[in-house]
């Protein structure tokens, strides 16, 4: 029987091997996974950089070394059910075994006006202890403070809070960055902030955002289709894997305006948390998610500032702007294929 | 200090010695003793007239990591007595019939780090005024040869004909191992060399050998060796020569299985094997590995055979870009690249031809490097070792019953629930998402590291394959329902690896398996 301290010790340890044994890194220190693949992938190192918005509070991992930072307001975490939409953290510092019980997700975090956390259950499948005690699912928020232990099934975290990092230094920070963006643009989330890498759209023209494929001409669709003007291929081992090769189109509406299109058929589009199945119109500080991969969407008009995301329905088809006709998918595609067609003629 | 007689007890630096041995030797004298601490000794006087000594510390000290030897002197005495003492506890003296007996590729790696070792002492401008087998002991534990005594050192000033008094011992030592008796000199010797017909009668026809022999007969030939790196070279290609790489054969079996509901057969396996011969160096290369689909009928089978085929792909490009040196030197992690490639070209399919493609398989890949073995799996078919008669399967299953294990949660009470558990897997390949290579396993955790050699190095160095072994891959449809007992006593039943995959599928079969059956069986020769 270890002494506590010696189990701590021991289970470092047991995760530390488990770490390097799996570690993607080694991996692609060796192997040239491009040549394996027989096709190049486009990877952005600015994709995997460090965060640009700092974090306003952690989560540090009882038995291990790891960290989970809080770098936005509001964070939904937990493991992903499609069905419940986007979680703001995927918890990939967890091995399977760890993150098997965690609800999907499992709880929702948010920092308000008076610096003080909160923390709301969002799952009854798995139990929530803050603190040694055991919170019911929904009802009030509970308030939630540096030092807490906060257990998601077996998993125990202790809650810091970056005292440095307040909300309204952290608003600042965030206006700030947006202010600076003087084109309409995505800008990849990660951990509830904004963490750096952006498709710009200075043109008035269609954008396409997925992931580096083949031209295979067994697959048909792959030779047709036009190259893309966002390559997510770059993001982490546990991001990229949500994007689709071509995930979405950014069609631009009016001439201000943009709207976003699914394309792929067995990847999900959400706006606003809310799955989208159609080309739907955007409003400056929508948040869209490609799976569970957020972007936030940004346009510095005039007339209308810009804000974090809010949870709304998305505007279904009732507006009277000139060229918004509702596109079916399918027109789409055939209209994005026509543009490659007459780029490449 | 007086010369020692046999079995007297003599004391030098602290240490006693008893001395077994003794040898004159033009003015010196020196003996071999055990040393009460279990060392060996060797001892002998200088001459009073002699710098011998000052040579004797310029190479021997230089030299101490190559050289197996530890120089050490008696400050206290008026005449220095030097001794060199192997810092090995099996020595023992040289053994004609010993020698005569060595494998082939010990007898070379012996001669080559010998020759390294006399290599150095030249370097530094000295030489043995020839070599003798009275000079060496032997490790008995391996293949090594300890130069323990150096009477006669002499300063080389460039002269060849001493270099080559050095490298004839090695055409001696050469001779006797391959003709099976005693070297009859060096000009009986130059003569044989110019008589195919008694060189074929003597056993000295060998490649490698014979090259050797012809440089280290005369200072003054044609192939003769003017140096002691020729004669390193002459014994690396004679190692390639009697080097038994290991070679590979491979049995399969697959069938849709005896289960009346099973009306396809959605597993799928494949291999390739890329031997090569380069300059007498044989390499073999390989991959294999088995996949069992998931999903509807047509959706499990189209995926499993897809991954096979992505897999060989991946491989033959593995080997085409990177080559074989650098895929011996991280088998798993080449093995994982190729699983995570499988994955991501199954979800190509599944994005641009989604109808066609919506199942997933689980994949099990091993690759074989020369003799190291790495693994690259997801899912629940299994790879597994028969080594000395014991199975070892070598990958964890990737399922929610081994998940909940690990979770240290306790096995469900309700047996339907446990047979749930076990059916139902936490990691494979899907053609709707690739899978992260983290989640790509290697050889499981409880794996023996001593697999891999002395160090922990499975996860990239991977296990190191030994003649006899078998490897068996195989779906949960044979190792669901056969015992590794089981398994164990097939392979051992058969010579060749298809009749050993043949009688594996009968004997599931015949066990009334719920499922497609497939193994495939590797041979290590």
């Amino acid at each position: 029987m270890l002494h506590p301290s010696e189990e701590e010790a021991e289970a470092r340890r047991l995760r530390d091997e488990e770490r390097q044994r799996q570690s993607a890194r080694s991996v692609e220190g060796v192997v040239d996974l491009d040549v394996l693949r027989g096709w190049g992938e486009v990877r952005d190192a600015s994709l995997r950089s460090e965060h640009i918005l700092p974090a306003m509070a952690r989560l540090v991992l009882l038995h291990g070394q790891e960290e989970i930072g809080l770098h936005g307001p509001k964070l939904v975490l937990g493991r992903l059910n499609a069905q419940f939409g986007p979680v703001d953290t995927l918890m990939s510092e967890l091995f399977d075994h760890e993150r098997y019980r965690i609800g999907a997700p499992h709880v929702h975090l948010s920092i308000d006006e008076r610096e003080e956390w909160s923390l709301r259950v969002l799952t009854a499948d798995s139990p929530t202890h803050l603190n040694d005690l055991l919170l019911p699912l929904g009802g009030r928020p509970h308030k939630i403070k540096s030092g807490d232990i906060l257990r998601l099934d077996t998993n125990a975290f202790r809650f810091e809070v970056c005292e440095e990092i307040s909300l309204s230094r952290w608003t600042n920070a965030f206006q700030d960055i947006l202010t600076t963006e003087r084109r309409p643009a995505l800008l990849l989330k990660r951990d509830g902030g904004l963490c750096g890498p952006r498709l710009g759209m200075s043109q008035r023209k269609l954008y396409t955002v997925g992931r580096s494929f083949p031209r295979l001409r067994r697959l048909p669709h792959t030779m047709s289709a036009p190259p893309l003007d966002w390559d997510l291929s770059g993001l982490f081992e546990h991001e990229r894997k949500h994007v689709a090769y071509r995930h979405i189109a950014l069609r631009p509406l009016n001439d201000q305006d943009w709207a976003v299109a699914p394309l792929s058929r067995r990847h999900r589009v959400f706006v606003n948390r809310v799955e989208i199945s159609e080309v739907t119109p955007l409003e400056p500080g929508d948040e869209i998610g490609l799976n569970t991969i957020l972007l936030h969407y940004h346009n510095p008009r005039a007339d209308q500032p810009s804000s974090t995301h809010t949870i709304r329905l998305p505007i279904a088809s009732d507006w009277s702007q000139e060229d918004t006709k509702s596109i079916d998918r399918e027109d789409l595609d055939r209209e994005l294929e026509h543009d490659a067609n007459t780029e490449d003629g | 200090m007086p010369t020692p007689k046999m079995g007297e007890t003599v004391s030098l630096g602290g240490r006693t010695c008893t001395i077994e041995r003794r040898w004159e030797c033009r003015t010196l004298q020196y003996a071999f003793g055990r040393s009460n601490s279990g060392g060996a000794a060797a001892l002998w006087q200088t001459p009073p007239e002699s710098s011998w000594q000052v040579f004797a510390a310029r190479a021997f000290t230089r030299h101490i990591q190559r050289a197996p030897t530890l120089l050490v002197s008696d400050a206290e005495s008026s005449r220095a007595i030097v001794s060199l003492k192997p810092p090995l506890e099996d020595i023992a003296l040289w053994d004609d019939a010993a020698w005569r007996r060595l494998p082939w590729i010990d007898v070379v790696d012996a001669l080559l780090e010998l020759a390294h070792t006399l290599q150095d002492i030249h370097d530094v401008g000295v030489g043995f005024d020839g070599l003798s087998r009275q000079h060496l002991l032997r490790d008995t534990r391996h293949a090594r040869f300890v130069l323990a005594a150096a009477p006669s050192l002499i300063e080389l000033d460039g002269d060849v004909e001493l270099i080559w008094r050095d490298l004839k011992f090695f055409a001696e030592l050469l001779y006797e191992r391959a003709a099976q008796r005693a070297f009859p000199g060096v000009h009986k010797l130059a003569e044989l060399l110019q008589d195919r017909g008694q060189l074929v009668q003597l056993n000295l026809l060998i490649p490698g050998v014979v090259q050797i022999l012809a440089g280290c007969v005369t200072p003054f030939g044609k192939m003769a060796y003017l140096s002691t790196q020729e004669l390193i070279d002459g014994l690396r290609h004679l190692r390639l020569e009697v080097d038994e790489p290991l070679r590979l054969t491979v049995g399969t079996h697959s069938t849709m299985g005896g289960a009346i509901s099973r009306r396809n057969n959605q597993d799928s396996c494949g291999h390739m094997l890329i031997d090569t011969v380069a300059g007498s160096r044989a390499s073999t290369m390989g991959f294999f590995c088995v996949a069992d689909g998931i999903g509807g009928i047509e959706d499990g089978e189209r995926a499993s055979s897809l991954a096979v085929g992505f897999a060989g792909e991946a491989f033959a490009r593995a080997w085409a870009h990177h080559g074989a040196q650098e895929l011996m030197g991280a088998p798993t992690l080449f093995a994982r690249g190729i699983a995570k490639t499988v994955s991501q070209r199954l979800t190509v399919e599944g994005e641009f031809a989604p109808a066609l493609n919506r199942g997933g398989t689980t994949f099990s890949g091993m690759l074989f490097a020369h003799d190291r073995v790495g693994i690259g799996h997801a899912g629940d078919s299994r790879i597994g070792l028969v080594r000395d008669g014991q199975l070892t399967w070598l990958t964890e299953d990737h399922t929610l019953a081994h998940l909940l294990e690990r979770a240290g949660a306790p096995s469900s009470e309700d047996l339907e629930q446990r047979e749930l558990h076990n059916r139902t897997l936490s990691r494979f390949l899907s053609t709707r998402m690739e899978i992260e290579l983290e989640r790509i396993g290697g050889f499981g955790s409880h794996v023996p590291h001593t697999l891999s050699l002395t160090e922990d190095r499975l996860h990239d160095l991977g296990l190191l394959a030994m003649r006899g072994d078998a490897f068996l891959l195989t779906s949960d449809g044979i190792h669901g329902v056969l015992l590794e007992e089981e398994l164990v006593e097939l392979v051992h039943a058969y010579d060749n690896p298809q009749s050993a995959a043949d009688a594996i599928g009968r004997a599931a079969l015949h066990a009334l398996a719920k499922d497609n059956l497939t193994v495939l069986v590797v041979y290590v020769r």
